[in-house]
């Protein structure tokens, strides 16, 4: 029992937040997405609890369920700009982070910036380049620049990578190494929309509804700035000490776990944290709650664990040792 | 060894799921395997090729005869990862001696072609059996995975057969053409070349280096296999961590109520032993132990455990066998058949005289359908018997009474039994909401409300699920009722949603309710509970 909050020290100097008006806007966000993309109601909340939580996403989903529709409707209903990336394996670095050439008219170098100077980058099929291609992206997801011929270049505020791969093609493919797997906050699963939803989906893509709504403004469309300020909102959520304590247990379960080849690290408590914070601002709470921390375990961890033989033998997918690890961990105690 | 350690998920497998098993052991710890396989047999060869150059073939077979020897380490090495005290390659190096004291002669000759030598080895390494023991051990062993043993043994001796010459394929295959029409085979295949058969030697070397792991790895995967299905080691483990669990709940119930840690560990054991010993034989019952002490040496001192025989000579070995009988119906159902079958072809004198007259289609059609209807009531019998658990589940599912789990008593590292409560709930809550302690007080009407829905509505709240899980598992109840379980008003569910969401924001966000809230919520509780104490 404590009566500790972990809150940040902004708090004290800052005016309170308006919730009602932050909740307000990110259901609007979430109802204008949801529009758009059609029953994937999971995927878009956990997309906006990324982009919330100023995090990088791995979404892996067979094709045609929709990832690109995502992005582009997640800049369209924030005002940002959109990129997007085809990996291949002839992709070069210089490809993705751009590069500096020589202007003979002007008898001196330019810098040619590349693709990921942008608010929301897809990285489609990131598994198809290979491992130095894919690591052109490690600086500039956790460090938010790029350096092009010795020089450090910012990337616009907020930046998010939306990388996504193929589950079921793995002939030709680079597995992503782990330094970079670890980089991205969630790994999002994508599934097929239930029969309802494919049916609406059907209909209103047949009709050409979709591909309107993303042309025009939609109502209620907030700017970058209202993003950064929920961005930076999210960070005066609070956290209460058992929370925390659950959250790090939580993590610290997968390395006494003999079913797992590598566990997740420390980067994958602090993710956890961050994501459980945005998902309670995502839905309306100015706390976290224990069950937000649940709630966000497995995509946070998916990618970060590795399963031991046995368990693959088995037929055992990382979700599902995961599920058995957050299952014996007592959750917070009166 | 210790059992609770084990790397990997003791269940019972199929002899083919534990090599599976090995293969993939054995590709995670390869290049130590490969190292430590290595290492002294590659050291042997080099000393071979200096004492006896003129001799390739007979070091070859040297080397490879004393594969029992190379063999241990990487299982030493394996068996000591798998139980999780995993050793380098320079310790295991070190150890090369101490695994290979024992058994060794043996193994070097009467066992060197057993086909069962990697899932046997671990018997003599690590049990360090020898003699009967080792032989009794083998023979119960063997009664299962033998026959995969053997084919792994098989399958990996031709893959090493398959890699040499495919190895040697692939440099033929890089000689130049020009030169190769020009190479004499005839020395070659006669063995006048020493070089090359150094060569096939280093080579047949390496292949038996890297084939090494998957068989010992395998072979072990299978012993411990064995292991876990004849000593029940998943049932053991489930019980370590039952006990674990208990003693963890014992030491949270002495911070709180020391009066019921013995009660705990009481219901504990004899839960374990319900759930180990077999049904109850209903013996006499004994009110102290020394008079069961006493009944125990009266039974031992009896008749049954005092009778001696002695038999010599030589005789067959009594086995129970069990004579099947035919049922009587069945003979009665043949003998009539046989009755029927004569009446069948049974021909008057006349038909006999004017055979010409006879029709043999209508007889065969009638015994074909005779045939037919047999073997439909014989497949529809067989199909019945061989899934009789599977319909006779089917039809009594309905009847079949779930067992009634007796609720628990500490939930949330907190006592739930209603015993525990005070006696007006809701005059201590606002007592203590008065004093101040609004944590407490809020906390005590949260666990008076746990306490009854876990023993008036039998609710399992398991210690993984957090307070809004629990509110889910009411709502969902309100919403769907089993037919056995107590169903839930909605004003009970809306209050328990209502209390949790008041609790998490007092636990988790530090803002108590207002005081009326807490005296609207304690008077919804009175309606809901207040009746049942």
């Amino acid at each position: 029992m404590s009566d500790t909050t972990l809150q940040p020290e902004q708090q004290t100097t800052n005016p309170a937040p308006d919730w009602q008006a932050a909740s307000a806007r990110l259901q609007l966000l979430r109802n204008n997405i949801n529009r758009l993309l059609i029953g994937q109601e999971q995927v878009v909340d956990q997309v906006l609890v990324a982009l919330l939580a100023s995090g990088h996403v791995l979404l892996e989903g067979v094709p045609g369920l929709g990832k690109t529709l995502l992005v582009r409707t997640l800049a369209n209903c924030f005002g940002g700009h959109f990129r997007r990336i085809q990996f291949t394996p002839d992709l070069m670095p210089a490809d993705v982070t751009g590069h500096a050439m020589y202007n003979m008219g002007e008898s001196r170098f330019e810098v040619r910036r590349g693709p990921v100077f942008t608010n929301l980058l897809l990285a489609d099929e990131i598994n198809r380049a290979p491992a130095k291609t894919q690591a052109a992206l490690l600086e500039v997801m956790q460090e938010k620049q790029v350096t092009i011929d010795g020089q450090a270049l910012k990337v616009p505020s907020p930046f998010m990578v939306l990388a996504t791969q193929n589950p079921i093609e793995q002939e030709g493919t680079y597995p992503l190494p782990e330094a970079e797997l670890d980089r991205f906050l969630l790994k999002v699963l994508i599934d097929y929309p239930s029969l309802d939803a494919e049916l609406k989906l059907a209909a209103a893509a047949s009709s050409g509804r979709i591909e309107r709504g993303l042309q025009q403004k939609l109502a209620g469309e907030i700017t970058i700035d209202d993003l950064q300020q929920l961005q930076a909102l999210v960070l005066q959520v609070d956290l209460d000490e058992q929370v925390l304590n659950y959250a790090v247990r939580l993590v610290r379960a997968t390395r006494q776990s003999p079913q797992l080849r590598s566990p997740a690290g420390p980067r994958a408590s602090i993710g956890l944290l961050q994501a459980a914070r945005a998902n309670a601002l995502l839905h309306g709470r100015e706390f976290v709650l224990p069950d937000d921390i649940k709630a966000m375990a497995i995509p946070v961890m998916r990618h970060r664990i590795g399963l031991s033989p046995d368990m693959e033998i088995d037929g055992e997918t990382p979700d599902s040792a995961l599920a058995m690890i957050i299952d014996s961990v007592e959750a917070p105690r009166l | 060894m210790q059992v609770k350690n084990l790397a990997v998920r003791a269940r019972l497998r199929s002899p083919w799921e534990s090599i599976d098993l090995g293969i993939a052991l054995a590709r995670r710890y390869w290049w130590q395997l490969f190292i430590v396989w290595l290492l002294p047999a590659a050291t042997l060869l080099t000393l071979c090729y200096w004492l006896f150059p003129e001799s390739p073939m007979l070091s070859g077979l040297f080397i490879w005869w004393l594969k029992p020897v190379f063999d241990r380490l990487p299982l030493f090495m394996i068996s000591r990862a798998l139980f999780g005290s995993p050793v380098s390659v320079g310790t295991a190096l070190r150890h090369f001696f101490s695994p290979n004291r024992r058994d060794w002669f043996l193994w070097l000759t009467l066992r060197r072609l057993s086909p069962t030598r990697s899932f046997d080895m671990p018997i003599t390494v690590l049990e360090q059996s020898g003699g009967k023991a080792r032989s009794s051990r083998i023979g119960v062993l063997h009664r299962k995975h033998s026959g995969a043993a053997t084919w792994l043994t098989l399958t990996l001796y031709h893959i090493e057969i398959f890699l040499l010459a495919a190895l040697s394929m692939l440099a033929f295959l890089f000689i130049p053409e020009q030169y190769a029409e020009g190479i004499e085979w005839m020395p070659l295949l006669q063995g006048d070349t020493l070089w090359l058969e150094w060569l096939y030697n280093a080579l047949y070397l390496l292949i038996m280096a890297a084939v090494a792991p998957f068989y010992i790895v395998s072979g072990f995967c299978l012993y411990i296999g064995r292991r876990i299905e004849l000593e029940g080691w998943d049932i053991e483990i489930q019980f370590r961590d039952f006990l674990e669990r208990q003693q963890r709940e014992r030491r949270a119930r002495r911070r709180e109520t020391p009066g019921t840690a013995s009660l705990i560990l009481l219901c504990s054991l004899a839960l374990g032993t319900m759930l180990s010993a077999p049904p109850p034989a209903n013996a006499e019952t004994v009110d102290t132990p020394q008079q069961g002490q006493e009944r125990i040496d009266e039974i031992l001192a009896g008749e049954d455990f005092h009778q001696m025989k002695e038999i010599s000579g030589w005789r067959k070995k009594e086995v129970d066998e069990v004579k099947e009988k035919f049922p009587q119906w069945l003979i009665d159902f043949i003998e009539w058949l046989i009755d029927f079958i004569e009446w069948l072809f049974e021909r008057s004198p006349e038909d006999t005289e004017s055979d010409s007259d006879f029709e043999w289609g209508p007889e065969i059609a009638k015994i074909l359908e005779l045939l037919f209807w047999l073997g439909l009531i014989g497949g529809l019998g067989y199909f019945g018997w061989k899934h009789r658990e599977a319909i006779l589940n089917s039809l009594q599912w309905h009847s079949s009474p779930k067992e009634q789990q007796a609720p628990p008593e500490t939930l949330f590292g907190l006592d739930v039994r209603q015993s525990s409560l005070p006696a007006d709930v809701c005059a201590e809550v606002m007592r203590l909401w008065a004093s101040g302690d609004k944590r407490a007080s809020l906390g005590l009407l949260y666990r008076a409300t746990l306490s009854h829905l876990i023993e008036d509505f039998a609710f399992y709240f398991g210690d993984h699920l957090t307070e809004g899980e629990c509110a889910q598992l009411v709502r969902a109840r309100q919403l769907e009722t089993e037919e056995e379980l107590r169903p839930v008003s909605p004003t009970l569910s809306h209050f328990v949603q209502e209390l949790t969401a008041n609790w998490q924001q007092l636990a988790y966000a530090h803002r108590p309710p207002a005081e009326a809230q807490v005296s609207t919520l304690c008077s919804q509780w009175q309606e809901e509970f207040g009746n049942d104490r």
